[in-house]
């Protein structure tokens, strides 16, 4: 196989293709939620990169199956990593606590006081919203005005990230 | 075969000299360290193919040999990287679910009272540290005692902004 542009370009067209069907379902298609609209960007996006490579195998272009796998896995996990990226920076707009931070400051060019700031973003308002949702989904349980651990996948996530912080930060918390 | 390969190889230099940068000492701008260890490691690379190409070494087997393969490596290795940077974001800020579940754990069979919880997880710890990131990303100013957000804040809004008026987000939820 002579290695030619389009094996460049196809999970960029792949991305490309993702974001216009995103916007466009999300804009024009009134019953489907945001979430969804990402997952169907996402996963038309990712048909036609992995269709165009086969489409191109199947036309003789690869030398033979290895090549097809390499070339198959390099493309699938840039345009899977691509469409990530652009997934956070919607979410990032959506529910970070720097970016709803930043865009109170945005509206007010006065500025705000860290008291101010405060009145807005309560520990307590956060700790409630996100508790009751643990309970919701069954992570947390609560026994006797107690808390406990109910399922184990966000302990397990828990868990992960502290490991992830000893690994590469060297410490388990931010505060440590 | 060799995107898949040297891209792979470059990311765990990549990630290895990171990791040993990050056990000497811990840089003031995570971020921005990452960048320069990630990029910086490509740019060498390329160099290093260069100069050998430059004095006649016989790489043909071994490396790249045409500008799209090059362009090919580029784009998966800043795929990856872009990705590693934003988890590693995650990892570098604690998650508020994540502490109440770290929280709920460490009370193991007794189970935590719901005024223990509140009160180990109060504003210094869920707001305080994140309006600080935002002095030491250079996103907002502290003047006079009141935060005063930054140009390269606005356009990080306004990009996000952005986003939202192209899919008319602001007239339905999510």
């Amino acid at each position: 196989m002579e290695h030619g542009w389009w094996l460049v370009l196809s999970p960029i067209f792949g991305l490309v293709l993702n974001i216009i069907l995103q916007i466009l379902s999300h804009r024009f298609v009134s019953r489907l939620g945001l979430l969804r609209s990402i997952f169907l960007g996402f996963g038309i996006g990712f048909v036609f990169v992995v269709g165009w490579e086969i489409l191109r195998f199947n036309q003789g272009y690869y030398y033979g199956v290895e090549d097809f796998w390499a070339i198959l896995g390099v493309n699938a996990i840039t345009y899977g990593f691509l469409g990530y990226c652009y997934y956070s920076v919607i979410g990032l707009g959506e529910t970070a606590r720097r970016i709803r931070l930043l865009k109170d400051l945005y509206v007010a060019p006065e500025g705000l006081s860290q008291k101010e700031i405060l009145a807005r973003y309560s520990a307590k308002d956060m700790v409630d919203m996100r508790l009751g949702r643990l309970i919701h989904n069954g992570q947390v349980k609560v026994v006797d005005g107690r808390y406990f651990i109910g399922k184990p996948l966000m302990l397990f996530l828990a868990k992960f990230a502290i490991f992830m912080k000893l690994m590469v930060l060297g410490k388990r918390s931010e505060f440590d | 075969m060799i995107v898949l390969a040297w891209g792979t190889f470059l990311l765990l230099a990549a990630f290895i000299f990171h990791l040993i940068v990050w056990r000497i000492r811990l840089p003031q701008k995570h971020t921005r360290t990452l960048a320069i260890i990630f990029y910086g490691t490509f740019l060498a690379w390329c160099l290093l193919v260069w100069g050998w190409s430059t004095i006649g070494v016989a790489w043909e087997p071994y490396f790249p040999s045409r500008l799209s393969e090059y362009v090919h490596i580029l784009l998966y290795y800043c795929a990856v990287t872009f990705v590693y940077i934003g988890v590693y974001t995650l990892f570098e800020v604690d998650s508020p679910s994540l502490l109440i579940i770290d929280r709920i754990s460490e009370a193991e069979t007794e189970g935590l009272a719901q005024d223990k919880l509140y009160d180990s997880l109060g504003d210094n710890i869920l707001v305080v540290p994140r309006i600080n990131d935002l002095v030491r990303d250079e996103m907002a100013v502290l003047e006079n005692g009141k935060y005063k957000i930054t140009s390269k804040g606005t356009i990080m809004v306004q990009t996000l902004l952005f986003h939202r008026k192209i899919m008319k987000a602001d007239h339905k939820g999510g």
